[in-house]
């Protein structure tokens, strides 16, 4: 009788109890109305369950979103589970089951409720397990020669489930197990049907042992069992628990509890002993009973590149300082044939009447700036132009990468450089770089790249002229390609003239250009909001003394 | 504070994701507009969609970081909470806590940056990531329209009837019992129900983010207007008819009022010669927000140019919005390229009026379940 016993307690032990969801949510009230299970014991020794539970919801009551399903021990294959509900009378649709849901005790998994019952509803689940292994014992009457096989159905929480049950519970016994070869055990006490089950064959033609109750409890345990001879399943499928003879220890310990000393030790030693080894086993189990910790880790959704950008807004993008961005302003206007420039010291410009209409708004109100005879008035309406080209960059941005979109114009710039430096002849590089100018002018090298690159003379384009009121022209050869013009310069002074440009920017227009950028950023980007928290930076924003376009431009990527 | 008994069983049960489900966070009156919903997903990771605009997708520590901030806990109790689930130190937790939540609030407060760059997020391209359910429900509450609209308006679907108020009730439990954070009421002309403030009430209550999609001309009404405005309408997308002087009056009675609008524009080639000037008139109202789609290839030219005139104006462009030719907007012009998979049918999904489910409006010949006859499940597995 003592393995019997033991198997059972093991089953006890490790498979049983499986209340509903977390006690937490104490408003769960629902009645169990009906459950059919059947266990099949298959021939490789491993058990197979099948559940069907319809439950009705209290009105009032908690929705039911999970139900946890306990198993006998923790040896089910999971991915031998299945999960339908039953959205009407007729169709079942599978829903997710994980053990990482399930708040039972012992082993067991949550059958998520895709479809909810809802207060006052009814619905039903139907489970299946393929595979538990470790589900049988030697028979403590013929340990021998017989398998012993107890299951108890899952049962709920009882502060949750009320009312009546309508229980079945079918076994289904090996293959080739013969009706005079097993026998059934008596079930739990608790039991209100009758304990000898109906006797009968599947369609497969195995042994069944059927107890049913129409009076049975949602939350009550109820432990059926069979024997059968153990030669039908595997000897390995047998669960032997270690045979320590406990009677000789048993005396032993009887002498012992009868000493005096015993109890004065005991009392005064083991539990500093037990709690010495509950810290021990604690802090082995708490690195790995804990999840892996990966830093925080956020994706935004947003789009890759800007395109569509002017090589002006480029350079605000790429932070390019801004007296070189007015400048780049100033050469787009002067070959739109928008302006002339009539002198550089101070910087004055003729604007065409009327205005080209291929003009962006930045350069509509860069002109207008200069339209202004005051040179006050001209720092102040660059100032406000600058801002509003700053929004509108950022604007644009909204949704982009900047990154990407950054090297994005990079390679613009990049290919621009090829095409001149691929260009066959003077003439033709001339043609290049009168097309592509806005774009090389994006180069932090600008300079010393013009300088590599026109190692002899530069054909200048029809409208340097209105660019260099200086400007004399040498002859250039018949029959030169259009849009360039009949003068040449040398490369290096194409550099130094639009390298000049862009100091006599920084020097007379802007006055001090760290200053403009200042009152520039501090109504494009103002400081970002720190929380305070523990000296943590969030980058960018800041106020800063340097002339570059970015402490104006902070544009933005990411959203939709 | 934990039993002695909860701390010891602690001590011997494996760690577990938090569980799946949708938490909501409104910021409260006063403070900044905010609203933050968190999906947790069976496997711990999360997403997170702030102002029902940008979405986040979380590893598993950064979406039990988001738990904490959506809950409101203090750095302290955070990390601690995180150091007894996480093999980390209490220090590291707390750093990386105010480091996560200071990184959310910079993206909430300066949307002008970027946070791929100001705040080392990774980007992922929209709608590419997968997603246990859509963002979005657009609920085609009616079909009906105003008498004398011009018949390009009408759904191409007729429906044999309309839901009652509380089916759609249950209609919107089961969408945010799956997960879904955002609906968006439409139609037809979604004012023609008389339901509708019930609606947007109930919706609200739930936890929902609501938008509502309509011509705006019933707005022009001031108790509508304000029965409205009292339900807790989130968003209202207005669909501007610009020949129309009813719709302009009903938009500049609506610019004043305290209500997130957007301005919706179908480019045709009719109005696309004054698309200038109605940008234009629409800045001086005060539109801060803007959605524009062509109604035609002829105008896609337009199309290109006309966001440099809005980001001008001071105005943002919006997209991915259920509006009429809601495929031919600029921004999906522009990124052609890019190969942006389509949002219909995972990032949102459109409700007929009789409750038949569709990736996006226009799409009647590819149902995908009924969502009040349906579980989400069935639906679910459809769109998959």
């Amino acid at each position: 009788m003592k393995f019997r016993l033991i198997s059972v307690f093991l089953l006890l032990g490790m498979a049983l109890a499986a209340p509903m969801r977390s006690a937490a949510q104490s408003n769960y009230s629902f009645s169990l109305d009906k459950e059919v299970v059947q266990v099949t014991w298959n021939a490789d020794g491993s058990e197979s369950l099948d559940y069907v539970m319809a439950f009705s919801n209290s009105p009032g009551a908690a929705m039911i979103d999970y139900v946890d399903m306990g198993m006998p021990n923790s040896h089910f294959d999971m991915t031998t589970v299945h999960a339908f509900v039953t959205a009407d009378m007729m169709t079942e649709f599978k829903v997710p089951v994980s053990t990482s849901n399930y708040q039972g005790s012992g082993s067991g998994f949550a059958v998520q409720m895709s479809l909810p019952i809802y207060a006052a509803e009814s619905g039903s689940i139907h489970v299946t397990v393929g595979t538990i292994t470790n589900v049988l014992y030697k028979d403590t009457t013929n340990p021998t020669t017989d398998a012993s096989a107890v299951f108890a159905p899952t049962y709920f929480n009882a502060k949750f489930v009320h009312g009546s049950t309508d229980l079945t519970v079918v076994f289904h016994l090996p293959p080739g197990v013969q009706p005079g070869e097993a026998r059934y055990h008596t079930p739990s006490s608790n039991w209100p049907g009758d304990a000898a089950p109906a006797i009968g064959q599947d369609a497969q033609g195995n042994v069944t042992y059927t107890w049913h109750s129409t009076g049975a409890s949602g939350s009550a345990q109820y432990l059926f069992g069979a024997s059968f001879p153990n030669k039908y399943v595997p000897a390995g499928a047998i669960v032997v628990p270690p045979a320590i003879d406990f009677s000789g220890i048993s005396d032993w310990f009887g002498k012992l509890v009868g000493n005096g000393a015993f109890w004065a030790i005991f009392c005064n030693v083991v539990p500093w002993a037990v709690i010495l080894l509950f810290v021990i086993i604690a802090a082995i189990n708490a690195k790995r009973r804990k999840l892996e910790y990966l830093p925080p880790k956020i994706s935004i959704e947003g789009h890759g590149i800007k395109r569509g950008l002017t090589a002006v807004e480029a350079a605000i993008l790429m932070e390019e300082p801004l007296d070189k961005v007015m400048t780049m302003i100033l050469f787009g206007v002067v070959k739109k044939n928008a302006a002339t420039v009539t002198s550089k010291d101070p910087l004055n410009l003729a604007l065409a009447s009327p205005l080209p209409a291929e003009l962006n708004d930045y350069e509509k109100a860069f002109l207008a700036a200069f339209a202004d005879p005051s040179q006050t008035n001209h720092r102040n309406a660059l100032e406000d132009m600058t801002i509003n080209l700053v929004k509108s960059v950022s604007e644009k941005m909204k949704g982009f990468s900047r990154k990407e979109t950054i090297e994005y114009y990079k390679g613009i710039m990049e290919r621009a450089w090829e095409e001149i430096r691929k260009a066959g002849t003077p003439e033709l590089k001339s043609q290049a770089y009168d097309q592509t100018l806005e774009w090389t002018m994006l180069d932090k090298n600008y300079e010393q790249t013009t300088h590599s690159v026109f190692t002899g003379m530069f054909f200048v384009p029809v409208w340097w002229g209105r660019y260099d009121p200086g400007f004399h022209p040498t002859a250039a050869p018949a029959g030169s390609q259009p849009g360039v013009g009949r003068g040449t310069l040398p490369g290096a002074a194409l550099a130094a003239s639009v390298v000049t440009g862009v100091q006599s920017f920084s020097g007379k227009m802007l006055g001090d250009v760290k200053t403009f950028t200042s009152g520039v950023s501090s109504r494009t980007n103002p400081a970002p909001i720190s929380s305070g928290g523990g000296g943590h930076s969030s980058g960018g924003g800041s106020h800063c003394a340097c002339a570059c376009a970015g402490c104006a431009c902070a544009c933005a990527g990411g959203g939709r | 504070m934990t039993s002695l008994g909860e701390f010891i069983q602690e001590q011997f049960h494996h760690v577990h994701p938090l569980t799946a489900e949708t938490h909501h966070f409104q910021s409260a009156p006063g403070e900044p507009p905010c609203r933050l919903h968190l999906r947790l997903e069976p496997d711990g990771s999360g997403v997170l969609i702030v102002n029902a605009t940008n979405v986040l997708h979380l590893n598993p520590t950064a979406a039990e970081f988001a738990y904490h901030m959506v809950k409101g806990s203090p750095p302290e109790k955070a990390a601690r909470d995180i150091a007894r689930r996480y093999r980390t130190s209490r220090a590291t937790a707390q750093k990386d806590y105010i480091d996560f939540r200071d990184s959310l609030q910079t993206m909430i407060t300066r949307p002008d940056l970027d946070p791929s760059d100001y705040m080392d997020f990774d980007r992922v391209a929209p709608h590419s990531q997968p997603l246990s359910a859509p963002l979005r429900l657009d609920c085609a509450l009616t079909y009906r329209l105003p008498p004398g609209t011009q018949a390009e308006y009408a759904p191409t679907k007729r429906v044999e009837r309309e839901l009652t108020t509380s089916e759609w009730h249950t209609i919107l439990d089961k969408a945010w019992a799956a997960g879904i954070p955002h609906v968006a009421f439409t139609g037809g002309e979604a004012t023609l129900r008389d339901d509708l403030p019930t609606l947007i009430a109930l919706a609200r209550k739930i936890g929902l983010v609501t938008s509502l999609l309509s011509d705006g001309l019933k707005l022009s009404d001031l108790p509508y207007r304000h029965t409205l405005l009292q339900t807790g309408l989130d968003h209202l997308l207005f669909i501007l008819q610009p020949d129309l002087p009813a719709s302009w009056d009903a938009l500049a009675a609506l610019m004043p009022e305290d209500l997130y609008t957007t301005v919706h524009l179908t480019v045709t080639p009719q109005n696309a010669g004054q698309a200038g000037e109605i940008l234009q008139r629409l800045a001086k109202l005060g539109v801060k927000s803007l959605s524009l789609s062509a109604s035609d290839a002829s105008v896609h030219e337009l199309m290109h140019k006309l966001p440099g005139q809005v980001a001008g104006l001071g105005m943002t462009l919006r997209w991915d919005l259920p509006v009429p030719y809601s495929a031919e907007n600029p921004v999906a012009h522009e990124t052609v390229a890019d190969q942006v998979a389509s949002g219909a049918g995972k990032a949102w999904l459109y409700v007929e009026p009789d409750g038949d489910v569709l990736p996006a409006q226009g799409e009647a010949d590819h149902i995908l379940g009924n969502f009040l006859k349906d579980p989400w499940e069935k639906i679910h597995q459809n769109q998959l």
